[in-house]
């Protein structure tokens, strides 16, 4: 069973003139256990993609079978709960909360679930910042939040993982340290993880490539052999 | 289970925390202010009821000339349980009237504060407020008639709990009018009042007056110190409600407006929340918490404060009105109420306000949105105006418009603060303005001389001392259940502005009067049994009578006879009033008596009007406090950017002040409206059957209410000028982070 089948999933936004059509009869079947990568050019729609598989947001018209549940006709309470025990988001502009620390930050998504401080700690030692645990967003950097924003979405060990442009607003070198990261986890526990860019390159690093242009698949390809964050270049 | 909620939730408390106290402020402010009123007003009654029925205060009073036998016809009526007899008689020695009342067993009794009762003729019990006020201590001795009494007890009586002098003296000074009580045996024989208690209606009583032949009968709910008793209640409630019903409808607009801005600002934030699977629930509960917080902390220190603030309260009020225990009482309902109160409307305003965050998806949240205000504002179209004014001024006007939200919330601070003082500072007008009306457009007499009934064709002997003078008779005249005086006067009379030429065929009464009736010129009411015709309504502001001539009163009253019982007096020496007065025996009333007695009664109200000023000048600088530092926090950034490219402090400044004179020029004339509109709904709670209060604001009272608006706004913006030097552009621009 796939993890995600998609069929003829639509979105828009607006209406009237300014109808935006984000997402066109889009069909898809992402497997389990991939590091599936969603590549299109600004504006393409994949952001949207992600938002709809997140239960994020509705689309307008078609379906989204995870396993076998529909989660297009998940009730509003069942979206809520679905996006807290199910998936994991990174943004890429991280949306750590500012009043929180490092710590609190991942803990706040760990007590939701049930899961103790423990995990929390454990998540941030995973990403490679056990140092800095007691600071607040405010005093880290880029790199650092998204490392944060990377734990606070695996703490609470979600069956899919999905980020959305999570090296966007990193450096080359920072950025390299969040996919290791990211392919780390892939690696050790199997998360599924689809992951948003708009860069060919990164995309090499994915098993599968999905493309995506004004809304539509453009190809679906598996990577024979996918390259470790080290190898690429952008 | 929920600790990293409510982690989050003080976080964002401590963040908040200038706003959070200015809120509290508000509410403590109402709350107290509540509290500290309802708390005497239940306090009073409490006591008050306690000592009436404690000391038997009276339910039926006769007046007249009484015997033993006429006691037991009182005594043996069905429905009478007690009946006394006893003398009262008023005793003026120079600038003191002393009261010398009998005293009766089980009825009237006065409340013991110190000492004993008198036992025999050389003692007496003083009123202690009279005591008080002339320093007459235990022991001391005073003089009566000549007579040497001991004073052996301080108290207080059911029939004193203000100090009824009399119909036009209803709150004599307690320098000058004192209550004795003595032995009946310093009296002569017989009794000038019966007082009884009992079950008896009023027709029965005073069905039983005409048989022993009384002059007057007075039930204990017509005692003018009872009906002073129930007004004051009224009144003080009635003040427990006003303010705070404003305090309370600014707090739930500034909680709005805060939540709103909150909101709007921490839309990303919230998308995340839902992102991480938060449910509405919790979500509620982030930023209900919050004000809920501030209303049981403002509802609970304003309980506190009252309970400190109550006494002193009290103690202003006992030039008004003493009764002994009259205390703050703590009473857990209304505590309990005015916190639960203030709980909901504080929880309700922030569901309100956050309800609109449940709808959207957290997709939708998180986009980064536009910041609002791109849109054109109407002075915009217009063109060439607009090109003319400044950029500065374009800007202060822009912004001002850009949230509407603040941009009221701040109006509405000024505006409330602006009515609440004009509205204190009116009802000194009004007090004023009642006064000078009464005393020097309406009364044209220097003294009321009262007399036993003479023949209209006999002369007293005092009017040959008198310079001026015209007669008249005084009779009790029963319209719809209640007595009121009925003056008979001659065609002559000018002693008080009234159309004397219209009493010609038929009573001229009061416009208060005539509202309450609903009667006007031409219609007809009864007096008794007896249909009289209204010929003409005028103002009059107390002492509420009607007036009548001898010619038409003989027409219509069945067994009238025109005899005369008072004299006006102009132009007369009243000190040669006061020796004739003791040789000829009669009463007489200055109109300086009828000024003093109204004054105090105006003192009294005063301590209620600067606690009113002072919590208007609070509300006003909290909200204004408050909301200048919503508006700062949402600007800072925009601040700083402005301050980044160079603009000085000077322009930003400039802008923000003409932000606030517009604000001002719009709030100020609101809020003299409300203001006066208040002080029109609160004035008939001051009026009764003795007393209209006339609303009158002066012009001077808008100019301080309105500089007071203006230097409180002023405040502000110098804190906030403060505030806007002290920012930190680097630091600024890097934690902003949404
Ligand atoms: N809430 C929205 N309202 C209107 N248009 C939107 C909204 N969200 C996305 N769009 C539009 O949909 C299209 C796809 O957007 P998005 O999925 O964010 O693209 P990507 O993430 O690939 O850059 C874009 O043209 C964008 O402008
Ligand atoms: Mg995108």
């Amino acid at each position: 069973m796939n993890l995600y089948t998609l069929k003829a999933l639509s979105k828009n936004y607006g209406e009237g003139d300014s109808l935006v059509r984000a997402l066109r009869d889009v069909y898809l079947e992402i497997p389990h256990g991939r590091f599936a990568v969603v590549l299109g050019a600004s504006g393409s729609g994949k952001s949207t993609l992600l938002n709809m598989l997140g239960c994020m947001d509705r689309p307008t018209a078609g379906q989204i079978l995870f396993g076998d549940a529909d989660i297009t006709a998940y009730s509003k309470r069942e979206m809520t709960q679905f996006r807290k025990t199910t998936i994991g988001f990174v943004f890429q502009s991280y949306n750590l909360l500012p009043d929180l620390n490092a710590l609190e930050n991942v803990e706040f998504s760990t007590e939701m679930v049930g899961l103790s401080p423990a995990d929390a700690e454990r998540a941030l030692v995973q990403v490679g910042l056990s140092d800095r645990i007691k600071h607040f967003p405010g005093q880290l950097s880029g790199g650092e939040q998204q490392r944060v924003s990377i734990a606070r979405a695996i703490a609470k060990q979600p069956k899919v993982l999905l980020c959305d442009e999570p090296t966007g607003a990193l450096d080359f070198e920072t950025g390299i340290m969040v996919l290791e990261v990211l392919k780390q986890i892939h690696r050790e526990q199997g998360t599924s993880i689809l992951f948003i860019t708009h860069s060919q390159e990164i995309a090499k690093i994915a098993d599968i490539v999905i493309r995506l242009r004004s809304g539509e698949i453009m190809s679906v390809t598996e990577n024979e052999r996918p390259l470790e964050p080290r190898e690429v270049e952008w | 289970m929920n600790k990293s909620i409510f982690r989050l939730i003080f976080r964002k408390m401590r963040h908040n925390l200038p706003q959070l106290i200015g809120m509290t402020l508000l509410v403590i402010v109402g709350a107290a202010f509540f509290v500290t009123l309802y708390t005497i007003y239940l306090s009073y009654d409490r006591q008050a009821n306690h000592l009436f029925e404690t000391q038997g205060y009276a339910d039926v009073t006769y007046y007249g000339s009484f015997d033993s036998d006429d006691l037991a016809v009182v005594a043996q009526k069905e429905g009478i349980r007690q009946a006394r007899g006893r003398n009262v008689r008023d005793i003026r020695d120079g600038d003191i009237t002393l009261r010398a009342v009998g005293l009766t067993d089980d009825i009237n009794t006065p409340y013991l504060y110190e000492g004993v009762l008198p036992e025999d003729s050389t003692q007496c019990a003083l009123l202690s407020k009279h005591a008080r006020a002339r320093g007459i201590g235990l022991g001391d001795i005073l003089r009566l008639e000549g007579r040497r009494l001991k004073v052996c007890g301080l108290v207080a009586s059911p029939e004193y709990v203000y100090m009824v002098q009399n119909e036009r003296a209803m709150m004599a000074q307690p320098e000058r009018f004192g209550v004795v009580f003595v032995n009946e045996s310093f009296f002569e024989e017989g009794y000038g009042e019966i007082v009884a208690l009992g079950d008896i209606g009023k027709d029965v009583a005073e069905d039983l007056g005409v048989t022993i032949g009384a002059v007057k009968t007075v039930m204990q709910s017509d005692q003018l110190n009872k009906v002073l008793f129930r007004e004051d209640l009224k009144q003080i409630r009635t003040f427990a409600y006003v303010f705070p019903l404003i305090f309370a409808l600014l707090i739930i607009m500034i909680v709005y407006v805060m939540i709103k801005r909150t909101i709007s600002m921490e839309g990303r934030q919230i998308g995340v929340y839902k992102a991480l699977g938060v449910t509405d629930a919790r979500l509620l509960l982030i930023y209900i918490t919050q004000s809920a917080f501030m209303a049981i902390v403002g509802g609970i220190l304003g309980c506190v404060v009252a309970s400190l603030l109550c006494d002193t309260i009290i103690g202003f009020f006992s030039s008004m009105f003493e009764v002994p225990g009259l205390a703050f009482t703590f009473y857990p309902t209304l505590w309990g109420s005015v916190i639960l109160v203030c709980i909901l409307i504080c929880s309700f305003t922030a569901i309100i306000s956050v309800r609109g965050v449940f709808m959207p998806m957290p997709a939708e949240l998180m986009r980064s949105r536009m910041p609002s205000g791109g849109k054109q504002i109407l002075m915009e179209r217009a063109t060439f105006l607009w090109r003319r004014i400044s950029f500065n001024t374009r800007y202060a006007l822009k912004s001002t418009l850009r949230n509407k939200g603040r941009f009221v919330a701040v109006l509405l601070g000024m505006c409330g603060s602006c009515a609440l003082l004009t509205f204190a500072l009116g009802f000194f007008n009004s007090a004023e303005y009642t006064q000078n009306s009464y005393f020097d457009d309406f009364v044209h007499y220097d003294a009321l001389i009262e007399l036993s009934p003479m023949p209209l064709e006999m002369e007293h002997p005092v009017e040959q001392h008198l310079d001026e003078s015209s007669r008249a008779l005084v009779l009790p005249a029963v319209i719809r259940e209640k007595e009121y005086p009925l003056f008979v006067v001659q065609d002559s009379f000018d002693m008080l502005q009234i159309d004397t030429w219209r009493t010609k065929d038929g009573l001229i009464i009061t416009e208060y009067l005539a509202q309450q009736w609903k009667v006007s010129e031409g219609d007809s009411l009864m007096i008794g049994d007896t249909e009289v015709r209204v010929s003409g309504v005028f103002k009059q502001s107390f002492g509420l009578s009607l007036y009548t001539s001898y010619d038409y009163a003989s027409e219509v009253l069945s067994d009238f006879k025109p005899f005369y019982n008072v004299i006006f007096a102009r132009d007369t020496d009243v000190g040669e009033l006061k020796t004739l007065s003791r040789e000829q025996g009669f009463e007489y009333a200055t109109q300086e008596d009828d000024k003093r007695s109204f004054a105090s009664v105006m003192e009294s109200l005063n301590t209620l009007i600067w606690f009113m000023l002072a919590c208007a000048v609070i509300l006003g600088l909290t909200v204004l406090y408050t909301v200048g530092l919503m508006n700062l926090s949402a600007r800072e950034y925009e601040y700083m950017f402005m301050g980044v490219m160079g603009y000085p402090i000077k322009s930003i400044m400039s802008a923000h002040i003409k932000e606030t004179v517009m604000q001002l020029v719009l709030a100020l004339p609101a809020g003299f409206v409300l203001g006066y509109g208040i002080l029109n709904v609160v004035k008939t709670a001051f009026s009764g059957d003795s007393f209209v209060l006339s609303a009158a604001i002066y012009p001077e009272s808008y100019v301080y209410a309105g500089i007071i608006v203006i230097v409180m706004a002023g405040l502000i913006a110098l804190v906030s000028r403060f505030r806007i030097v002290r920012l930190d552009i680097v630091e600024g621009l890097k934690v902003r982070s949404e």
